[in-house]
């Protein structure tokens, strides 16, 4: 039986061909695990060469969500670059959001209202739940456990609704504005928030319960798809993917914005960099955001959540019908989009993933010249191939689901 | 020479130059409405104040000149903040009207309200209405509540045309724009006064509300109407050409064309003809290029006693054009006769209109050489029976009495852009693209060669008169080497004495005198 030809990249290594002694032979063969697979999340192809179950080596293939993000935000305006960060990281588009429009106003170089930063900080927090609610459910339920993904979905769609009750989507939000917000929060947000958030604690306790101390859990996950500091800072990995190695890098901590400098959260980091410890890491994150929403409430006042500019800010409607003034700013915003000097600026936030990065460079006009969105899950997955080599297949099913590749953020 | 600094810039002008044109020189942008190049200086808006050193209040740029050692400040503090509240006043009452303002995309409030006010009305009164929508005549129409009183059309008629239709009524702000009792604003340029004012106040009905103009992409390219040629932009949008507006040319408009030039542009849109037709049992039939081409060739070789083809080179078609035809003539058709033709002569005035209603009358006789003949020698050439096939350029004929006898020739063949009469009798008509639809170059009265610009896709299944002498030429046995419009305008600079020295980079947007031919005067009525 002629054994199929492996794309020229792989490196067949061993290979025995069939003997008296030993009728079946040993050969290595090549499985597609892509682009449409089950575990596979998003579009992404993993090639690997397997003996028997060990994989002897990997190759992974993105670039089957790219939707030419980058280079269609040429061709609009500022503002409706937007809607295209939505759907980056479609779990926690706020993130997205948040992290595009600092980099444009750093930019031009306006300071938003306080009461917009701390709305920006509540929203990011909020996703960044949602975001690993996602990651932590898929990943139990890949290895068998689909009652803590319903648990963990169930947290989640309490955290959506809530995300719809503010701008009326749960997905396409586009929540931010350049120079402010595209609305303030409803009235009694925050006390709803809180009980949500109770309600959330309640499940992600039982998500502890069932999944922490659950011996085949840890079996599949501790020792498995694990990374050494070294390997985690070459590959220019963050978020809750390097700390699991024990680095404490955090953007929020370590280059504050917004205003992460004035509440008091931890960085849960790991110690041994495997999937195990990430698991851990994003549950304890999970509350973490929660400590950090509770002080946002807290310490927010009421206020104006725009910049006082209509060159920036669309008017209001009853000045854009009733004055010639709102009329013109509304006019000139939505036809020749807003005035961005010329000139560079990069923008970072800490995603759910880890540090999510927009250059943006300007030529003074009212359409980016460039954006450049740097996604933190497109570094890790540069170093898959390396973590799951080795291993079995039934391990690459973990260490993907903790990489959280999410292929909107990854391939743009 | 007086040298002041503006912004910190030396600059060195002659005397009597305004600080706003010294700004201009530097690259210094100050905002104006009243102010215009070609006409008097009101210094009415106040947009362009500027604050100049030692000098005790800010002073208008447009009309104070420069004095020597001046120090100019144009963006400081003062000035912004003057140029914000100049702006509120202008836009206290301006009725909020952009979503139906022809201006909007275009208008100069818009442009520096963004630039220097960018904040909200403080207006708590009720706004000061005027009279909207009024028809001034000759498709001009005033809406006086935009109007901001710049005086830009007053003066216009005044200065340019030498009459004065419009003047400022009431005062203060109930201040209104009309017309003087009993007066119209006359045809012929009243269309400019669209063009020079700054804000929605005046709109052609030719236009209102057919085009938003940031659909508009704009070409630059000369006016067909007559042998002026005026400047112009073409502005089209997916193939249509919606307007006309002239641009800057000192020599031949300066900033202006007249109405019937700026409203010719409606020819480009209607009774086209848009395929090559050949003629069957008596009827002309749509046919595709080949077989038409075909046709014409076989008409023009009719062999009978070797009588000569006649070609009616057209002052409508570009230098390029007629010149394929020339050589497609020599080199291909034996004894050819050459003649120039165009449309009938029209009445010129004393500005801008000059009596020959083709472009290119003097382009087509000076590639045609010596002994080309005109309407009268085709005439009596052909009542005479001296030609066996006639090849007509452009479907155009000055005379009812020329038209009729080309009617009766039996070898007609006739390259148009319009379904005209004579196309109509021809044997095979071939269609041809118009002016805006290709690259070539115009000869003025004056000798001026100027260039023409593709803006719009050629029509249908129409093209440039050039290519289809190529192809046409293909057909008689010579392959001509001609890839576009410059290849043609530079053999035609090897080959035509007035072209000698020239090439399609060296005519720039405004033209080049050929060789013989002097600086010309200024249209009258310019200040």
């Amino acid at each position: 039986m002629e054994a199929p030809s492996a794309p020229a990249r792989l490196k067949l290594v061993e290979r025995r061909p069939a003997r008296e002694e030993d009728p079946l032979g040993a050969e290595h063969m090549v499985l597609q695990m892509g682009p449409a697979h089950p575990t596979m999340h998003g579009v992404v192809q993993l090639t690997v060469e397997i003996e028997g179950e060990t994989i002897r080596s990997a190759e992974v293939e993105i670039g089957y969500l790219h939707r030419a993000f980058e280079k269609m935000s040429e061709t609009v305006t500022w503002n409706q670059v937007l809607p295209y960060t939505d759907r980056m990281n479609y779990i926690s588009p706020l993130l997205n959001n948040v992290g595009y429009v600092l980099a444009v106003e750093k930019l031009i170089g306006i300071d938003v209202p306080p009461r917009c930063k701390w709305i920006r900080m509540l929203i990011g927090e909020m996703s960044r739940i949602t975001d690993h609610l996602t990651c932590i459910g898929a990943g139990a339920m890949e290895l068998g456990g689909f009652t803590p993904f319903l648990y963990a979905v169930k947290a989640r769609e309490y955290l959506m609704r809530h995300i719809e009750k503010l701008c009326g989507a749960r997905l396409t939000t586009s929540y931010t504005r350049i120079g402010g917000l595209m609305a303030d929060l409803p009235d009694g947000y925050g006390e709803e928030l809180l009980a949500i958030l109770e309600n959330v604690e309640k499940e992600v306790v039982a998500i502890d319960r069932l999944l922490t101390r659950n011996r085949i859990f840890m079996d599949r996950m501790v020792g498995v798809g694990t990374i050494t500091r070294e390997f985690a800072l070459q590959y220019g990995i963050t978020g809750p993917f390097l700390r699991s190695t024990g680095i404490d890098y955090d953007v929020r901590k370590d280059h504050p914005y917004l205003f992460y400098d004035e509440v008091d959260f931890d960085v849960p980091v790991g110690e041994r960099g495997d999937n195990y410890d990430r698991y851990l890491v994003r549950l304890e994150e999970i509350r973490q955001s929660r400590r950090i929403i509770e002080q946002v409430l807290a310490k927010m006042e009421p206020g104006p959540i725009n910049v006082d500019d209509w060159r920036y800010i669309l008017p209001p409607k009853k000045d854009v019908y009733n004055s010639i003034e709102g009329m013109i700013g509304h006019f000139k915003i939505i036809m020749e989009g807003i005035p961005v000097p010329p000139g560079e600026a990069y923008g970072y936030i800490e995603a759910a993933n880890g540090e999510l990065g927009y250059y943006v460079v300007s030529n003074g006009q009212g359409k980016p010249f460039r954006v450049r969105a740097r996604g933190p899950c497109f570094a890790i997955m540069q170093g898959l191939p390396k973590m799951i080599v080795g291993g079995m297949i039934a391990d690459i099913i973990p260490t993907f689901d903790s990489v959280n590749m999410i292929a909107g953020e990854m391939d743009r | 020479m007086p040298t002041l600094r503006i912004d910190g810039q030396t600059i060195e002008v002659p005397p009597g130059t305004t600080i706003l044109q010294a700004a201009k020189k530097l690259g210094r942008k100050i905002p104006y409405f009243c102010y215009h190049e070609k006409l008097s200086t009101p210094a009415n808006c106040r947009q362009c104040l500027v604050e100049v050193a030692k000098a005790p209040k800010l002073l208008p740029s447009c009309y104070t000149p420069v004095a020597d050692g001046m120090e100019v400040f144009t963006a400081s503090e003062k000035v912004r903040d003057f140029q914000r509240r100049n702006m509120e006043l202008l836009l206290l009452n301006h009725p909020v009207d952009c979503p139906i303002c022809d201006q909007a995309g275009e208008c100069k409030l818009q442009d520096y309200y963004k630039a220097y006010d960018f904040k909200p009305s403080r207006l708590n009164v009720r706004p000061v209405h005027k009279p909207k929508v009024i028809r001034l005549g000759a498709k001009v129409v005033l809406d006086a509540e935009r109007c901001i009183l710049c005086t830009r059309c007053i003066r216009f008629f005044e200065e340019v045309v030498g009459i004065r239709p419009l003047g400022i009524f009431k005062r203060g702000d109930r201040s209104e724009l009309g017309l003087y009792p009993g007066k119209e604003l006359p045809h012929g340029y009243a269309r400019n006064v669209v063009d020079v004012c700054p804000v929605g106040a005046l709109t052609s009905e030719d236009f209102r509300f057919r085009k938003r103009v940031w659909f508009l992409e704009k070409t630059p390219s000369i006016c067909n109407g007559c042998a002026r040629g005026c400047n112009i932009v073409v502005e089209h949008h997916e193939g249509v050409v919606w307007r006309y507006k002239p641009r800057l040319n000192e020599a031949v408009n300066q900033v202006w064309i007249c109405d019937d030039g700026a409203y010719s542009y409606h020819e480009l849109n209607e009774g086209r003809l848009l395929a090559p037709r050949v003629r069957r049992d008596g009827a002309l039939v749509e046919v595709r290029w080949d077989e038409a081409l075909a046709a014409a060739a076989d008409a023009l070789r009719a062999a009978d006693g070797g009588r000569p083809v006649g070609i009616v080179l057209s002052a409508q078609a570009t230098c390029e054009a007629n010149w394929a035809f020339v050589r497609l003539g020599r080199e291909t058709l034996g004894d050819v006769h050459f003649y120039v033709a165009g449309r009938t002569d029209w009445e010129g005035d004393g500005l801008l209109k000059v009596s020959d209603r083709n472009p290119n009358t003097l382009g087509a006789r000076l590639v045609a050489g010596e002994g080309v003949g005109d309407a009268a020698t085709l005439l009596s050439d052909i009542d005479a029976g001296r030609l066996r096939a006639l090849l007509l350029v452009g479907g155009h004929l000055p005379a009812p009495a020329v038209e009729a006898a080309v009617g009766r020739v039996e070898n007609l063949v006739v390259t148009s852009t319009h379904e005209t009469p004579i196309a109509r009798r021809a044997r095979v008509a071939l269609a041809a693209c118009a002016f805006a639809e290709q690259d070539g170059t115009f000869v003025n009265f004056q000798g001026r060669v100027q260039r023409i610009r593709r803006g719009p896709a050629p029509q249908g299944r129409s093209g440039p008169e050039w290519k289809i002498a190529l192809r046409l030429a293909q057909k008689l046995g010579r392959d001509f080497s001609w890839t576009d419009a410059s290849a043609l305008f530079r053999e035609m600079a090897e080959n035509v004495p007035a072209f000698a020295g020239l090439a399609p980079e060296s005519i720039g947007d405004e033209g080049v005198l050929l060789k013989g031919y002097t600086a010309e005067p200024a249209p009258a009525g310019s200040v």
